[in-house]
């Protein structure tokens, strides 16, 4: 019987490992554990980042659904299996992270195949240590500290950065503060601690009512029926002005962003 | 009317001739001529006469289509095209499967080395388990049992 190593490697093919990889990245996602316990070569192209360009590639990527619990702090995959059954499934590989429990509450950001733990109560208190868990791997890698403690942030990710914006205690005092990290960069941009003077959407943990236009975040405030713009060239945030009559008996605002017209963003106002 | 031909010689010495549309779904064979303008004859040191034959008549098949097609009612064509491919792929041995991905892969024939890819990821692996895909591809388990715990232990969530 032919060997696939034997036959691709004494082929012509100069890379034969590319071939293989060609193969694995037209797989579910599923078989990958299965693979990996085949010979160490197919675990290491299983773990291998030219795998996931690959699949990309090919339009071959996978959602996956990822769950914390609140009651252990442990996080869960949700297992499709074959005979339609679905269950979720502690990952024994990703440690203990902050959860949205009653008292601990991090924001997670999934982006790409990362997620983004941002913040958070760690042995009780509140941490500026901000992850990502690779989703490809299961495994977690610090990130730079945010250079703030933050508890209840929220945290989402508009157009590449993700704005992450809390409450920071420090002798007793309440402080609102915001951190931003650009994903592409990997790295928090400056200024590192935005002093913020919006009221924060309470408990979504997202930014519900947001948007990035030219690189300005602008952001209803319920409270104060505004729009509060933040401008980091200028570093402050500001109010957008023109529209108080227009704001004054909306509950919640949202914006329909068009990616491909950048300055044509369009606000959709909900009265109620 | 006369349409170009192009000579292929497999390794072990088969010549193929093949009008010029059909080689030149190849993508590697067009660098050839120009390199080889003198003889008209294409060495294909790589390949072999079984498998070249393969690829001639996948490749006949496929442009047949492209030209009669026009780009009109293309669905009918293109569901025969992939009944025939299915057909096509499920009539090969695993070595000749083998040896057709890599003569693909050599002769840059995009649409035959996504559907060799796509068989041997749907027939022999999809859904198999460890033993089932070692004793498939005739793969040799290189893990001692401490090193399979281990790599067991990691991906722990998927055998649940």
């Amino acid at each position: 019987m032919a060997n696939v190593e034997t036959v691709l490697s004494d082929s012509v093919a100069s890379r034969p490992e590319d071939v293989i990889v060609d193969i694995i990245a037209r797989l579910p996602r599923c078989d990958y554990p299965t693979l990996s316990l085949v010979s160490k070569q197919f675990r290491s192209l299983v773990a291998s980042p030219e795998l996931y360009v690959s699949r990309s590639l090919l339009g071959c990527t996978e959602d996956s659904l990822y769950n914390i619990e609140t009651d252990d702090d442990r996080w869960y995959i949700l297992r499709r299996k074959a005979n339609g059954f679905s269950s979720l499934v502690l990952i024994s590989s990703l440690p203990t992270l902050p959860s949205f429990g009653s008292k601990a509450s991090g924001s997670y950001v999934a982006v790409g195949s990362r997620i983004y733990g941002l913040g958070g109560i760690h042995n009780d208190d509140t941490t500026m240590n901000a992850v990502t868990i690779d989703c490809r791997s299961h495994t977690v890698q610090p990130l730079t500290s945010m250079l703030v403690h933050m508890c209840d942030p929220i945290a989402d990710i508009i157009h590449g950065r993700i704005y992450v914006a809390g409450n920071s205690f420090h002798d007793n005092v309440r402080k609102k503060v915001m951190v931003v990290f650009n994903t592409e960069t990997q790295k928090w941009e400056e200024p590192r601690i935005i002093k913020v003077d919006i009221e924060l959407g309470g408990h979504t943990y997202k930014w519900n009512d947001a948007c990035v236009v030219d690189d300005v975040l602008y952001y209803f405030d319920l409270a104060e029926k505004s729009i509060r713009t933040y401008d980091p060239k200028q570093r402050y945030w500001g109010v957008l002005n023109g529209v108080e009559e227009l704001l004054a008996g909306t509950e919640s605002c949202s914006y329909i962003d068009i990616h491909s017209k950048p300055r044509g963003a369009q606000m959709k106002l909900q009265r109620c | 009317m006369s349409k170009k031909n192009i000579v292929l010689k497999s390794s072990n010495g088969i010549i193929f001739e093949v009008e010029e549309a059909v080689a030149l779904q190849s993508e590697t064979i067009p660098y050839m001529i120009e390199d080889d303008c003198a003889n008209d004859t294409i060495p294909l040191a790589n390949v072999t006469g079984d498998i070249l034959a393969l690829v001639i008549e996948y490749c006949k098949k496929h442009v047949v289509v492209a030209d009669g097609d026009g780009g009109g009612s293309s669905s009918s064509s293109q569901e025969d095209l992939k009944n025939w491919d299915a057909q096509f792929m499920n009539d090969l041995d695993q070595s000749k499967i083998f040896n057709l991905l890599l003569a693909a892969d050599f002769l840059n024939i995009k649409t035959l080395f996504d559907l060799t890819c796509q068989f041997v990821a749907d027939t022999m692996i999809k859904g198999k388990s460890v033993e089932e895909v070692r004793r498939t591809l005739n793969i040799e388990k290189d893990y001692t049992s401490e090193e399979e715990a281990k790599a067991r232990q990691e991906n722990e969530w998927a055998f649940k």
